[in-house]
Formats: C-alpha cells, structure tokens, sequence
C-alpha cells in the first residue's frame, strides 16, 4: 500500500462520512422538521393525570354500598433507588413484604422506572407514621394520596376493584387506564366498569426538564400553562337491592349455615337481596393482605369467596316438580284431574322399588295435591311418559341450564342432561327411563343457581312472563340517567306453560302454605297470599340435603328463593327463613316501595 | 527555521473559525431564559480564556524547534499515563474519574493522553525495517495502556478514538488491511452477538472462509476463530440485562423516555425541530427549558440545530470538511513518514470524534461520550485538539527544513 493511497482511503471515509451526516440531518430537519417542532411544542408541557373519582354504588333508596375515601398509598421510583436490599429490609419490618414481592414489583415496573408507581395500597396510621420518620433516607418512595374504595356491606355483587395488573394494562392502556389506575375486578364493580370508571382529565403544566413547575411565570404567558381538562367523574350507580332486607337476611340466616337467598320484585326482574354465606369482606383486598391471613383464607373449606347465588350449582331438589308438572300439564299429559299411581311409600318399577320421600305414602294424588305434599311418587309415575330430550328443551326455556343474564359477570350455567349425555357417560344401554326417575324429582344430574330457581318462581308468579333478574336501577351522574334497558335487551321471556296451566301450578302452590299436609305449612299467615315450594335435595351418600324453598308473596310481589347447603329438610330449614323475609318486607319495606 | 510561504492559513483560518463558532455556541447554549427569567453560565468565559491561551500556544509550538517536541514525546506519554492513574483516586465526578479538579478547572487526562499517545505511536511505527507483526505489536503495546486506564474510569467513548487512531496510524505504515480485520474481528462478533447470535455465527464462518482462502498459517486461523468464539460466548452470557437494554434503548429510545433514551430523543427533538432555518440564535426551546442538562459539551450540536437550522448546520460541516480536507492534503505534503502517521492519526480521532458526535446528537449513533471536536465546551478538549492542528500546521511549515 502506497503512501499515496492512505490519503485515498481516509478521503473516501471522510466522504461516506459527511454524505451519512448530511443525510440523517437532512432526514431529521428537512423531512421530519414539522414533526419534531411538534414535539417540542408539546415538550414543555408536562401532562400529569387528573384521576376521575370513580361512581360510587348505592341502594335503591340511596343507602351507600361502596364509596370513595381518600387514603395514602405507598409509591416507588424504581430509577431512584440506590440500594435494594436495604428497601426490602426496611419494607419488610415496616409492612412484612417478602424479598419476592419487590423483585417482582421491580420486574413489573421495569419499563416505568422513573415514574411513581404504586407499591402497596392503603396505608395505615401507624405505617404512615413510620414511614414518615424514614422517608428521608429513601428517596424512592413517595406517598401518593387518592381514592380508595370501601365497602359497607360484605356481599358477593359488587365486587370489588384493584390496581390494574400487567395483562390488563397491556390490553387496556390506549382506552385511558394508567398504570396505577384502578379496575373492577368481579363483580357490579366489573360488569359496570365503562360507566363507573369516568374518563381521567390532564393537567397541562409548563415545565423544565427537571419537572419543575413554571407557575411562576404565570402572569408572563397569559396563563398559557394553566390548560386543564376536567375529568369526568363516573357514574353513581343506583342498584335494585334493598340494604335494609339485605342486612336483614344477613342476620336471619343461621350464622354457621351456607347458603344463599334471592329476593327478586317478580314484575320487572329487580333483585331486592343477594346473599351468599358465608360472606367476606372485600375490603382486604383494598390494601396489602397478609399473608397468613390470605392462606387461612384460602384453605377456608367453606370457600367464602364463591359466589352461591349465581356463579356456584346444586341439584334443585323437589322444587324443581313444577316444572316436571308444568311440562305434563302442557303436553296434556295429565290435566288438573289426573290421578296417578297409588303411593304406598314408594312405587314398583320393574325390578326395583323406588321410595317416596314419606314411607308412609300419600295414596293417590293429581297434580296439585302431589305438589302441596311433595309426592315423589307421582313424578316417577309422570317421568314415564315424558321423552328425556323434549323435556330438555323444556327446561331450557324456562330459562334453566342457561345463564339468566344478570349483570353479575361470571355466572354459571347450570346443567341439564339429554339422552346423548347420557349415552357418552354411561355407554349406549344405560336406562334413559331410570335416569328421568330421577330427574323428575330434581335429583340427580341436574344443577341450577338458586338465581335460576328464583327466577323460575318469579316467572310463574308473573303469570308466565319471566324477568331478566338485575341488580341496576340506574345509573345517574347529574341530568343523564341511565337504566338497565340501556345495558340489556329482551328483558322478557314467556315461559312455555299457558295461563290456565301455570294456575294449575300456582294452585298448587298455594296448597304447600295453606294446607295442613302442605310441606311448608309454617308459612301460613291468615290475608296474605304467599305461595311455595320447598325442597330436600340429595347430593352425596350420607350427607344432609340441601335445604330449599322457592316462593313469591302476591301481596307485596317479591319472589324469594333460600337455599341452605346441606342444611337439612326444605320445609324446616329453609322455609322459616323465607318466612321471615316474606314477614320483614310486607311489614317495613312494601308499604313505600312502591313510589321506586 | 520557519518559512511563512508553507504556513497553510487555510487551516489556521478553518481552525479559528471553528473555535469561535464554539464559543458562539457555547454562549447561546450557556443561557437559559424563560420570559424575564434568564440564567447565565460562565462557560463561554472559561471557554474564551481557553481561546486566549491557545492562541499564543499555536504559535509557541510553530516557533520552537522541532526537537524539544520530538524530546517531549517520550515524557508526554509518561506523564499522561501516570495522569491517568492519578485521576482514578480523585473523587468521582457525575459517577465516574474523568476529571482532575484544579482550582475551578477540570483537567482531562485522557484528552492529553490522546495526542501524546498518538505522537508516541507514530514516532515507533516510523523506525525502519520493522515486520508487519513488530508494527503491530508496537502500537497495540502503546496503545493499550491508556486504553485500559481510560477503560477503567470508565469512559468508553474515549476508548473508542485510541483504537480508531491506532488502526489508521497501522494502516498508514502499510500493515495489511487483513490483519486488521482479524484484530477486529472480536470486537464485531462480540457487538453482532448483541443483537442477534445468528449473524455472529454467520460472520465467523465467514471470515474463517476468508483466512483460508488466504492461505494463513493455520496457528492463527485456530486462534482466530477460536478468540472470536469464545468472544461471542462469553459477552453473550455476561452481558447484563442494563447493558441489553441500553442497546435496546438506542434501537428504540421511546422504550424508556426519561431514563436511558432520554438523551437521544430530547436532542433529536431540538435538532428536528431547527427545520431548515433555525429557531434563531438564543431562541430554542429545548435548550431554553434545560430539557438536555449537558447541552455545552457532548450535545451542544442539539443547540446549534435547534437554534440555527439545518443551512447554518452545513456550513459547520463545511467549515469541518475544509479542516480535514487540508489534513488529508498535508499528508501528501508531509514527508517524514513518522509525522505522515501522527497526521493521519490526528485526522482520524478529529474526524471519528466528529462523526461520532453529531451521530449521536441526531439518533444514528449510540450515546457515546465523544465531544463535538473545536465547538464542544472543555479546555482539555480545546486546547489538545488545537495543540493537533498546530502540530498539523507546524510539520507543514518544517517540510522544507527536513527535505
């Protein structure tokens, strides 16, 4: 290589060089000038969020459920911390968090390292107290104050929220969540959230790049730094429950039972209570839980965190015969008058002897004697002559083994079989008609919601015009009113039974709380028309029975469904607690419930 | 001694020129004002008194005979490097030992290290009959220490330059392209590596191919292959996730907006914004608002963008070009193949420093430490890179005298 060709190759790299240069300045003040001036137009303007305050939810006569609090929350800036074994340490003595809990919080926030990011929720006084004497030594962690929730009844329907995690916040950031904003996590709080979440303003503030604010100058740049929009708060949601009867089956519910109670206003499908036993208080999940105590909690074989109304299924039991009766009636099967097999106790069938629930028999009964006693015998009698798959549809369209469509997310569908079931189960020779001895009674593979049950019952009681069952009355935020209609359609469905028939079923009925012999006799209060049915379903060998009963009272049109798990006998468990409901409303609650 | 006829006043008036563009800028870019609020520095001052002093210090080193320069190499090298060891017990400084503080000014050995480094290669490289391996072994040998001390301090950028001079310095004293390359080679499996092993792969068995198609002796094919795979590997594991995600973050600087991409896209902001005509001197925003907190030393092109267009932007490059352009002219001209080398080390660090700088300043290159050569605010920087020109200027005036 000559000395001559040195001179050469630095004069071709110097070339390439500036042509490389030139290009990219060009790229970037030429082609993408208008761009970037746009940018930093923009980049004196520090956007901070204004958070919406988030609907509060209320009863229908306006009692609270759920309400905003201010509360102190404990935020970090990953960028500013220096040493993170001495943060753990110290949040661990502080607030008991384990190692793990900050390197996944780290991890979590990695991509955000110099903004405030929400570590734990809802400080106490004490833990404030603490921090406040330490702070000065960790300049990562800041207090930050904004709302939180609370709950002022334990209940399964509102659910409750929480700070949005990182699957959320991946799907949700371009529609105005904030990585620390909160979100309905089960619950009203979920199914609603689009309206209670409100829409978050921006404050715009003239900055440095340190974030100092320039108010000072205010007066110099005719307030160009004070460009604000509001946040629009969510809106306040007015449900259909009635705290008052709410709190009341709350304490009339035997304390140690399971279980779950609907009440529902038969014409229009409002839910007045939702109870599921045992109950939690979500308001743990609005701070850090400890440990030990989210462990008890989750080894609770009691699991109070299912949801017994609506997202958990239990064989019906006897009150699932009016619609076993209610199909032969409308296939003129039998009529009002048909009387069926004697029972004895029981009833032959072929080679085996199926039992009545009453050894001693009830002789022979049409349909609506066999209701007012529960007779199982006529069932079986009945099953004979009803086809596995027709009786199937039937059932779907009483809106059983379906979702009813409440707006609770989550719920469960229920079960109920066909023939083909049958056959992939229990191989192609099982006796389909052994199987519908069974089903005619509400036992065996069949599971509903008590919300379906009750839903049933408020559906006879309307004569044959089910209701949707929904928990919002409306939703309001200063003029603009919103109600369930604008969230549901076809909120009626008629029920496959004709009129004559369902009064057929309703006379019945009314026979099991008049009558002496009727299975829920205790209910009986002289000028009131209360009708019922009550149920003892067998689910496992050596068990007791679900305990339910399912009823409506005419007189102040509210639809009521107990079911007690494993509680023991319909008619002495569950009954007298829909007795005191049916009680409790006509005498406080059904005088003035009709101005709502 | 001198002779007034081969003193090149293109390069002088390039150098002048460029120098006190750097103290406009370096003035624009040491106030901040918003509305009646205006914050002065002083660098600009500090900066003129550096101007003031290299000025005389030009022509001291055109007048002094050429051997007490030629008796200083050895000692210069000397004293830079035990500069350079002293600095890494001064107090850290922004988190790392660049600086040593004097009073209120900041010396930066590694600047000094620079040119005398350079002086010492090319004055070991120019002795005669020496293999293409002695070269070789001559300038890495040389060049290593203050590599490794600067590496130390930690200052990559600076590195950077030391091993660019270094290969141009080799390349001037005829050693093989292909050597070169095998030298590299590790350092470019290693950075391919970083982005994706496959192309890692790729490149080794490409140049493992080339070193056989070449006919080398196949010690140093093994050897070769071998550095570069164990190379790859080991950066492949040890790289830390910070690390990965400053590559990252310089692919995409909007990843982490106020941390490790800030930089970038605030300068890219200022530089876009300048469009073609500027903001007007004294009038970017960026700089105004103090969104680039270094803005008189490694991105103080970001200034001159935003305030001064992209018009105003070519003539510095053409201002820089005309500088480099003389240099490379002079080359031809310089006929002692020991200061033929120090010229063509002096024009790769001015012009790698350059083009790593605005690179950065406007997004193509990963933020390096690397000031803008003559504009950047620094007297180390000043003064050395100035002490270069004249050194330029003088081995022109003296080629006569030597012939």
């Amino acid at each position: 290589m000559s000395n001559q060709s040195i001179s050469q190759i630095l004069k071709v790299i110097m070339y390439v060089g500036f042509c490389i240069l030139i290009i990219g300045l060009a790229k970037l003040q030429i082609v993408d000038g208008e761009l970037y001036s746009e940018y930093a137009k923009n980049n004196y303007v520090k956007k901070s969020r204004l958070e919406a305050n988030r609907g509060e939810i209320f009863d229908r006569n306006g009692l609270p459920i759920a309400q905003n609090y201010p509360a102190i929350h404990l935020a970090i800036i990953p960028g500013f911390i220096k040493d993170v074994d001495s943060l753990k340490a110290f949040l661990s003595t502080c607030l008991n968090t384990t190692s793990e809990d900050v390197d996944k919080f780290l991890y979590d926030t990695r991509f955000r390292t110099y903004r405030e990011n929400i570590f734990i929720d809802n400080l106490n006084q004490q833990q404030v107290a603490k921090f406040a004497e330490y702070v000065n030594y960790f300049p990562e962690l800041r207090f930050s104050i904004s709302n939180t929730r609370k709950y002022h009844i334990p209940n399964h329907f509102t659910g409750y929220i929480g700070r949005i995690n990182q699957q959320e916040y991946a799907r949700l950031k371009d529609k105005d969540y904030h990585y620390n904003s909160f979100l309905g996590k089960t619950g009203i709080e979920k199914e609603y959230e689009s309206i209670l979440k409100g829409i978050d303003g921006v404050k715009l503030n003239l900055v440095d790049a340190k974030g100092k604010d320039l108010d000072l100058f205010n007066s110099i740049t005719q307030n160009r730094n004070n460009i604000n929009i509001p946040p629009v708060n969510g809106m306040d949601l007015f449900l259909t429950i009635d705290l008052k009867l709410q709190k009341f089956i709350d304490d009339s519910f035997p304390p140690e039972l399971r279980g779950a109670v609907v009440v529902m206003n038969y014409e229009n499908g409002e839910v007045l209570a939702y109870v599921s036993r045992p109950e939690f208080d979500q308001n743990i999940f609005m701070s850090k839980i400890p440990n030990n105590v989210w462990e008890s909690i989750k080894a609770d074989t009691t699991k109070p965190f299912l949801d017994r109304v609506s997202k958990a299924v239990y064989p019906p039991g006897s009150v699932f015969k009016v619609i076993t009766a209610g199909y032969g009636l409308e296939n003129n099967i039998i009529n009002r008058w048909t009387k069926l097999s004697y029972c004895d106790g029981g009833l032959q069938i072929g080679d085996k002897y199926v039992k009545c629930w009453n050894r001693y028999g009830h002789g022979r009964l049409n349909v609506i004697d066999a209701l007012k006693v529960s007779c199982d015998v006529f069932f079986y009698d009945l099953s004979f002559r009803i086809d596995l798959d027709n009786f199937c549809y039937f059932v779907k369209d009483y809106m059983l083994s379906e979702k009813t469509g409440i707006d609770v997310p989550n719920e469960a569908n229920g079960f109920f079989p066909t023939t083909k079931w049958y056959k992939n189960m229990y191989g192609p020779y099982t006796s389909i008609r052994g199987h519908m001895v069974n089903l005619s009674i509400g036992q065996g593979e069949m599971f509903m919601t008590p919300l379906q049950i009750c839903a049933l019952f408020a559906g006879i009681a309307n004569e044959g015009v089910w209701n949707k069952p929904h928990l919002l009355k409306k939703a309001v935020k200063g003029d603009s009113v919103l109600t369930i209609t604008d969230f549901i359609e076809n909120l009626q469905v008629r029920l496959p039974n004709s009129l004559e028939n369902i009064s057929i079923i309703e006379e019945g009925l009314r026979k099991v709380i008049t009558q002496r012999k009727g299975t829920a006799h205790s209910l009986y209060r002289p000028n009131r028309n209360i009708y019922g049915k009550t149920g003892s379903a067998e689910h496992k060998e050596g068990k007791e029975t679900h305990a339910w009963f399912a009823g409506y009272d005419k007189d102040s049109k509210i639809a009521v469904t107990v079911f007690v798990q494993e509680g023991g006998g319909g008619g002495s468990v569950a009954a007298p607690i829909a007795g005191k409901i049916f009680d409790y409303y006509y005498k406080n609650i059904g005088s003035y419930n009709d101005e709502n | 001694m001198t002779k007034i006829k081969n003193f090149d006043l293109g390069l002088f008036i390039a150098w002048f020129l460029l120098v006190s563009v750097g103290i406009v800028i370096i003035y624009t870019a040491s106030i901040t004002s918003y509305g009646e609020f205006i914050q002065i520095d002083n660098f600009y001052i500090k900066q003129l008194i550096f101007f003031m002093l290299v000025i005389p210090l030009f022509f001291l080193i055109l007048k002094i005979p050429y051997f007490i320069i030629d008796a200083l190499i050895v000692p210069g090298y000397i004293i830079s490097i035990i500069l350079l060891v002293i600095v890494l017990f001064t107090p850290e400084i922004n988190g790392s030992n660049r600086w040593i503080q004097i009073g209120s000014f900041r010396l930066q050995p590694s600047e000094i290290a620079k040119i005398t480094t350079i002086l010492i290669i090319s004055k070991f490289l120019a002795k005669p009959h020496q293999g293409d391996s002695r070269k070789i072994l001559t300038g890495f040998g040389l060049a290593i220490v203050p590599i490794f001390l600067i590496m130390i301090e930690p200052d990559f950028g600076t590195t950077l330059v030391f091993w660019v001079a270094l290969f141009s310095m080799l390349l001037a004293v005829n050693v093989p392209i292909i050597y070169l390359i095998i030298l590299i080679a590790p350092i470019v499996s290693i950075s391919l590596v970083i982005f994706s092993p496959y192309s890692s792969i790729v490149f080794i068995i490409l140049l493992s191919i080339l070193l056989f198609k070449l006919k080398f002796h196949w010690v140093i094919q093994a050897i070769s292959v071998l550095v570069n795979i164990f190379g790859s590997i080991i950066f492949w594991q040890i790289l830390k996730p910070y690390q990965i995600n400053r590559i990252l973050t310089f692919i995409d600087p909007t990843r982490d907006p106020l941390g490790a991409g800030y930089q970038v896209i605030q300068s890219k902001i200022a530089v876009g914004s300048g469009k073609l005509w500027g903001k007007g001197f004294l009038q970017g925003t960026q700089k105004n608002l103090n969104f680039l907190p270094e803005h008189h030393t490694d991105f103080i092109f970001s200034v001159y963008g935003e305030e001064l267009g992209f018009i105003f932007s070519m003539l510095l490059f053409s201002l820089f070009f005309f500088l480099l352009i003389k240099i490379i002219k002079s080359i031809d001209k310089i006929y002692v193949l020991e200061r033929k080398i120090a010229t063509v080390g002096i024009f790769s660090f001015i012009f790698f420093q350059l083009f790593v700088n605005i690179g950065m300043n406007i997004g193509i290159v990963p933020t390096t430490g690397v000031p803008l050569p003559f504009i950047s605010y620094g007297g180390s920087n000043l003064v050395i890179n100035s002490v270069s020109i004249a050194l330029v200027q003088k081995y022109l005036v003296e080629k006569g005298f030597m012939k």
